[in-house]
């Protein structure tokens, strides 16, 4: 323990995993949040052990500790780190992943804490065992997108050709019309696509969510997200999953109609771990 | 195999939101001892992006003051002799005018100024 007596320490809690596990595993020596602690494996019975690392209280109380998440600087190495680290877990172990920021006093109050959901984190490892998290996310340029619609649609192409005929005062209104008229369908389009690659990827996962699209400006892209899902699998079915994932990134990009699938994993189960 | 969120280096934007929205919005909740308001996750990775995002911009226009600082790099050893020999030339030409060099406070605290600032 390289706590000095004279600097108190709060203990970060990253993880529950298996104590049967952590008993099987060597245990390979990693830098915690603020090196040069250590992360550490603090069991707290028979059945669960928590990852843990040693913070300096003159840093983490929870004054101090509210002021450095506002800074965005602080907070990004941090979450950072909190993701390292779940994900070198994740490659050995059964995890269950704490949100960022969980902080005990005294290993004790942790363990009394525990103690009440034992049953269900129990549960909650049997359940995980041996599966992974998948983040699919399906963007689409929605102006090529649209164009790529109005040469295909034969409703539109007839549209188009019954405007033409019209006199200018009513072409403009109808041409408006048949604007609005391709947006909407384009949007219902682009939402079965998207439905239709979910069911597609659900028929291979354990289970999975759907969340909210990210705006622009969060994503930092150019073309706007359509579709946000996460998939549990089991870790021997990822190349099954992966490969309808690749499948549908061929036939996305062979159509040309501005539809990408970015794909992002394995993941530890952070979606799917609540208790 | 598909593109993994582990190889994708940390300043790779799209990477940057996908770990922040899962690590600081979900995980497990249980009640620690300390207990931390954080902002909404939509927000903090929008500051997030933006902070990184001007690291990148600003290396992408050039402003890399950062990799030739003496503070930061082993280059700016290189830059301050250069800065040196430039300094003698003056002075010889300024000498050769009869002219003083009474204007090199200036332009070195402007300098420093500009540094100092950057730093922040």
């Amino acid at each position: 323990m390289q706590i000095q007596s004279d600097s108190p320490a709060l203990i970060y809690v990253y993880a529950f995993i298996p104590t049967e596990e952590y008993d099987q595993h060597s245990w390979v020596e990693a830098d915690g949040m603020e090196p040069p602690q250590k992360i550490e494996g603090l069991r707290l019975n028979d059945m669960i052990t928590a990852v843990t690392c040693k913070v300096p209280e003159k840093d983490y109380s929870q004054d101090i500790l509210q002021k450095k998440v506002e800074d965005m600087e602080w907070l990004q190495g941090r979450a950072f780190h909190h993701h390292e680290v779940m994900n070198q877990l994740h490659e050995n172990f059964t995890v269950i992943p704490l949100k960022f920021g969980t902080i005990y006093e005294q290993a004790d109050h942790l363990t009394k804490r525990i103690t009440i959901d034992k049953e269900n984190i129990q549960k909650i490892f049997a359940y995980l065992s041996e599966k992974e998290e998948w983040n699919i996310k399906i963007y689409v340029e929605e102006e090529k997108y649209i164009k790529n619609m109005m040469d295909q649609e034969k409703e539109v192409e007839r549209k188009k050709e019954e405007i033409e005929k019209l006199s200018p005062g009513k072409r403009f209104f109808e041409k408006k019309k048949l604007d609005q008229f391709a947006e909407e369908k384009a949007k219902e389009n682009i939402q079965n696509t998207c439905r239709a690659i979910h069911e597609k990827l659900c028929a291979s996962s354990f289970n999975e969510e759907v969340k909210k699209n990210w705006e622009r400006k969060v994503t930092g892209r150019n073309d706007e997200m359509n579709w946000n899902g996460v998939y549990l699998i089991k870790t021997d079915s990822r190349d099954k999953f992966l490969d309808i994932v690749e499948n549908e990134q061929r036939k996305a990009e062979e159509t040309g109609a501005g539809i990408s699938i970015a794909v992002t994993g394995p993941w530890p189960a952070y979606h799917f771990s609540d208790m | 195999m598909a593109a993994y969120q582990h190889s994708t280096p940390m300043n790779n934007t799209s990477n940057l939101v996908d770990v922040l929205e899962t690590v600081l919005d979900k995980g497990v909740v249980i009640a620690g001892d300390i207990k931390i308001n954080l902002a909404d996750v939509e927000l903090l990775t929008i500051k997030i992006r933006l902070l990184v995002a001007s690291v990148d911009k600003a290396k992408e226009m050039g402003i890399d003051w950062w990799e030739h600082d003496s503070h930061y790099s082993s280059g700016a050893a290189r830059v301050q002799e250069e800065n040196e020999e430039l300094w003698q030339r003056i002075r010889q030409l300024e000498e050769r005018q009869g002219t003083n060099a009474g204007n090199r406070g200036t332009v070195l605290s402007d300098t420093n100024a500009k540094g100092e600032s950057t730093n922040e």
